[in-house]
């Protein structure tokens, strides 16, 4: 840990409290989030993208590339742009064509791997890759505002500011793999190098390279310059769906260690006794940010619009108690988070990410610590009291539902073979229960528990030898003595079960805002809205809850 | 062929799981990808594919639980380099005594980058893993994620 300071701190949230999904699904980006986080270190070593090949046509198709030195090490953005009838335009992870594709390469493509690139990123899961390749995504144009904003400049003029505002991206990508994904390089394969090494980040350096190819792909089709703020609103959306959520259950230590720096900076922001009058200024600019942020986020979804009408209300009454008197007051953040636990469930966790937002100093470090070099081990030789007191201590939620009810049991999760498109099946209504992917933890954890009691005086190597299929539910049970925020506390498989809830606190993480959920199944969101364009991450440390032409 | 080391991964889960071993094992024959040798894949492979090897391979787990708290434990028909690799997995090693299994230092880590895999070893890995999936059908399929809104 670089964080060598150990600044003041207050006990952090309980995980009871923290990682229940109705939580995690009114998480909110915070500056911790891991676009800004690449950000702030792209601006800090002072890195510079250049456009090093531009062979795109008049009708947009083509390929170009991007270099961008990041940590001693140069990567590239392979960017291919193909014509793609719009009956083939599609958000699912079924689709098999899209309007761009791209690859980021480790180091500068010779013309050769230009052209191997070429050929298969528009075939994305369809072809094999190599190590070099880093990153593998796509992207549809969104048919809403990319045309508009190619007509506009083709007639001299600048798009519509509302519908810049309503869209807020010009193309949508529906997959960022990485990792190994289809031949590309592992993360093990990068993981130790400077500016790389924190979770995601190679993915969130595709995305920023792929939002400013759209700038520049708009402006050339278009034959003019995009204003620089409406450009600067202008992000890369993202849909996403079912198939990153189960991430977040089969990566306990990632999840954890996410959760402990976000909750170890909103400690260090409680304990702060005296607020400077930069700090008070800031977040009094903040205040009157976030309010325009909720005033410019719309979406159709009733229920999520219901929620954000609920945040409008809400802000300005919170925002009232943390007047100029409350902020000279001593431990003020303190005071208002406590104030804040009156309202909404959105609003407590929307003034979470506020209340780190101003404190960069005390925080940013932490996000050295989002990665974690561990894998969960179990640990045969636990005494059985010590392992039943975790059982009891962590899980007392999970042992006291009744799995056989239909209501504790509605759901399962399954990978269908279209594809491979992970979905969610109604048990008692659709075949394929039988091949359900393990995500049912709180209903092994009880079934552990329940073989458990009936064994006495015997150690848990030797209950192992007896009862080999719960070496999971073991390792998951003394993975989160040790690693408290490591597991969601909530039944995933039962009816109340909301995916999009765990997709908003992965997307969240990611540093995603702008959410507009499509069904309990998928969102959408944007990405990089109010970030640094290419040559302006001097500005990298103030673009949180992006405001059109802001800052 | 060669894959990713995160692909060996996430088949051999999916493999372990469809051939029907318990879900730890399948974890943590999944973990041991970073330091699997291309024979060590075969071994997995074959076995994961052998129903009548799957006790064994429980076996071997339970066995490791005995080397991991420092005992000795009897040999198993499980190729060395298998078991050594799904012990660094677990953080520690394994190695071959006289007559008996017995603890040692942690294998080190393959090199970073893909490994070589027999085609026959990827094909068992394959066709368990697709004992997981589910097949489609129209119902699934419009009740997908991303269903529903395209184009806009």
């Amino acid at each position: 840990m670089k964080d060598r300071v150990s600044p003041a701190t207050v006990p952090l949230r309980k995980p009871a409290e923290v990682m229940r999904l109705s939580r995690m699904g009114a998480a909110f980006p915070t500056r911790l989030s891991f676009l800004p986080t690449l950000l702030r270190r792209l601006a800090a070593e002072g890195a510079r993208v250049e456009r090093t090949v531009w062979e795109i046509d008049r009708q947009g198709y083509g390929h170009a590339v991007y270099t961008v030195p990041l940590g001693g090490h140069v990567y590239s953005l392979v960017a291919v742009s193909t014509h793609l009838p719009d009956d083939q335009r599609s958000d699912r992870v079924i689709a098999t064509a899209w309007d761009t594709a791209y690859v980021l390469y480790d180091g500068v493509p010779s013309a050769a791997e230009c052209e191997r690139i070429c050929a298969d990123a528009p075939r994305q899961e369809a072809a094999r890759f190599d190590r070099r390749d880093l990153v593998l995504s796509r992207a549809n144009k969104s048919v809403r505002l990319f045309q508009h904003v190619v007509d506009s400049l083709r007639a001299g003029q600048q798009p519509d500011r509302s519908r810049v505002h309503k869209t807020g991206y010009l193309m949508r990508t529906t997959a960022v793999y990485g990792n190994g994904k289809f031949g590309i390089g592992d993360r093990a394969w990068i993981a130790d190098r400077a500016g790389l090494s924190g979770p995601f980040m190679a993915e969130m350096l595709t995305v920023w390279l792929i939002r400013g190819f759209t700038h520049d792909l708009v402006e050339h089709l278009g034959g003019a310059t995009l204003d620089r703020g409406i450009k600067r609103y202008l992000g890369i959306g993202n849909a996403t769906g079912l198939g990153m959520a189960p991430f977040l259950v089969s990566h306990p230590l990632l999840l954890d260690a996410w959760m402990q720096v976000r909750e170890t900076a909103l400690a260090r922001a409680r304990a702060v006794e005296r607020l400077t009058d930069t700090e008070r200024q800031r977040f009094a600019t903040l205040s009157t940010r976030v309010a325009c942020h909720l005033d410019g986020w719309t979406v159709a979804d009733v229920g999520a619009m219901e929620r954000i009408d609920r945040l409008r209300r809400e802000w300005p009454r919170l925002m009232a108690e943390f007047d100029d008197a409350a902020m000279e007051r001593s431990f003020p953040i303190d005071a208002l988070i406590c104030a804040s636990r009156q309202y909404s469930v959105d609003l407590q966790e929307l003034t979470v990410a506020f209340a780190i937002e101003p404190f960069g100093d005390l925080v940013d470090a932490l996000t050295d610590c989002m990665a974690s070099p561990f894998t969960p081990r179990i640990d045969p030789s636990m005494d059985l009291g010590t392992f039943r007191m975790a059982l009891m201590c962590d899980w007392d939620w999970a042992l006291a539902l009744d799995y056989s009810s239909v209501k504790q049991s509605a759901l399962f999760w399954y990978v269908s073979e279209e594809k491979l498109e992970p979905r969610l099946g109604r048990r008692y209504d659709e075949p394929g229960a039988d091949r359900e992917s393990p995500l049912d933890i709180a209903r092994q954890v009880q079934a552990l528990a329940h073989d458990l009691d009936k064994m006495r005086d015997a150690s848990l190597a030797g209950f192992l030898e007896h009862h080999p299929e719960h070496r999971s539910a073991i390792r998951r049970v003394q993975t989160l003595a040790r690693f408290p925020y490591a597991e969601i506390r909530d039944n995933l498989i039962a009816e109340t079960c909301r995916p999009i809830d765990m997709l908003r606190c992965k997307l969240a993480f990611f540093g995603a805002a702008r959410f507009d959920p499509k069904s309990d199944l998928w969102t959408r969101i944007t990405l990089a809205q109010g970030a640094p364009l290419f040559d302006e991450l001097d500005r990298a440390d103030d673009w949180w809850l992006p405001v059109m032409g802001a800052a | 062929m060669k894959v990713a080391r995160a692909e060996l991964y996430a088949q051999t889960l999916r493999a372990g799981r469809g051939a029907g071993i318990s879900l730890g094992l399948a974890e943590e024959l999944a973990e041991a990808a970073p330091w699997l040798s291309t024979k060590g894949v075969e071994a997995m492979a074959r076995m994961l594919y052998e129903a009548d090897s799957h006790g064994v391979l429980e076996q071997m787990a339970a066995r490791l639980d005995r080397i991991q708290m420092g005992q000795n434990a009897d040999s198993l028909a499980v190729p060395l380099t298998l078991m050594q690799a799904v012990a660094a997995g677990r953080g520690f090693g394994v190695e071959m005594g006289k007559r008996r299994l017995k603890p040692a230092a942690a294998i080190a880590r393959a090199k970073p980058g893909p490994v070589q895999v027999s085609k026959e070893a990827w094909t068992c890995l394959t066709r368990l893993a697709k004992r997981t999936f589910v097949p489609a059908t129209d119902a699934s399929r419009a009740s997908g994620a991303g269903a529903g809104a395209d184009g806009d």
